[in-house]
């Protein structure tokens, strides 16, 4: 079963970054699918099917806290697992972050391990 | 501190080495720079900065990207400086408040700086100055104030 992947993040420098990544795990997405911010992220989720998201926190105009916010409000958190990419390491910050609904959290930077582990968690049995 | 996770955040996130000032003197250099700002606030307000020569911004642009200096936009080498600056907070926040401090942390900015803005930050004394691949850097943490 092919899967969607949606990054977000308002450096195009680092959603190439996650998307290489992806590729040099061996994660074979049908499609990736960018946004610039949390409210760019939230019309492509209007519009396209979406397997996993890949957001950073701070972005200008809709950050990845609201984002997940409006994301839990609309009831797609249950079917679309978000995990948030950031620099910020507060343990304080990553518990009220799942508390909401996020699913996992990586630091940047990543390593490929980390995403292949996060993406074959999240997604088993939708990848084929 | 803030040398040593900066140099480490270059090593690990650009795959670049650094090593700290020489003979060679910084107020030398004369290139184009971007000048990079992030701000944290919390416990405490504080903002780093980030000064290098715009072809050491597109080499680290390529090296994050794997490809060619000059195959990217300017848009992405002012994005690998900026990217650099938010790992480097990213990392500092923990190493000098703890891993339960929480810290609201800016967008980074950047903007382009000529010669003579550089001249003024070489010779700011509290600024680290570091050679990365032989291109010079200048860093500086201020924080401002504990509210």
């Amino acid at each position: 079963m092919a899967f969607n992947v949606l990054i977000v993040d308002d450096s195009r420098i680092v959603r190439a970054v996650v998307a290489r990544t992806l590729k040099m795990a061996g994660v074979e997405a049908d499609k990736i699918l960018e946004a610039g911010n949390g409210k760019e992220a939230l019309d492509i989720l209007d519009s396209n099917k979406v397997d996993i998201v890949f957001a950073d926190i701070n972005m200008p105009g809709m950050n990845g806290i609201e984002m997940v916010g409006h994301m839990k409000e609309k009831g797609l958190l249950a079917s679309i697992p978000v995990v948030i990419i950031s620099t910020e390491r507060s343990v304080t910050r990553i518990h009220d972050l799942k508390a909401m609904g996020v699913r996992d959290y990586l630091s940047k930077p990543f390593t490929p391990e980390s995403i292949r582990d996060v993406v074959n968690r999240l997604l088993a049995g939708k990848k084929g | 501190m803030f040398l040593a996770i900066l140099r480490d955040s270059l090593e690990q996130f650009a795959f670049m080495f650094s090593e700290e000032n020489d003979e060679r003197r910084f107020a030398d250099w004369r290139e184009p720079c971007l000048h990079v700002s992030i701000m944290f606030s919390g416990g405490h307000d504080a903002v780093i900065t980030l000064t290098a020569p715009e072809s050491l911004c597109a080499e680290m642009a390529a090296n994050i990207l794997g490809t060619e200096p000059g195959d990217l936009g300017a848009e992405d080498d002012s994005d690998a400086l900026k990217e650099l600056a938010n790992v480097v907070c990213g990392k500092l926040i923990p190493e000098l408040f703890g891993d339960r401090a929480t810290f609201d942390l800016s967008v980074p900015s950047s903007v382009h700086i000529g010669e003579r803005e550089w001249l003024k930050l070489a010779e700011d004394k509290t600024a680290v100055q570091l050679w990365v691949e032989d291109k010079p850097m200048l860093a500086k943490l201020a924080i401002t104030g504990k509210v």
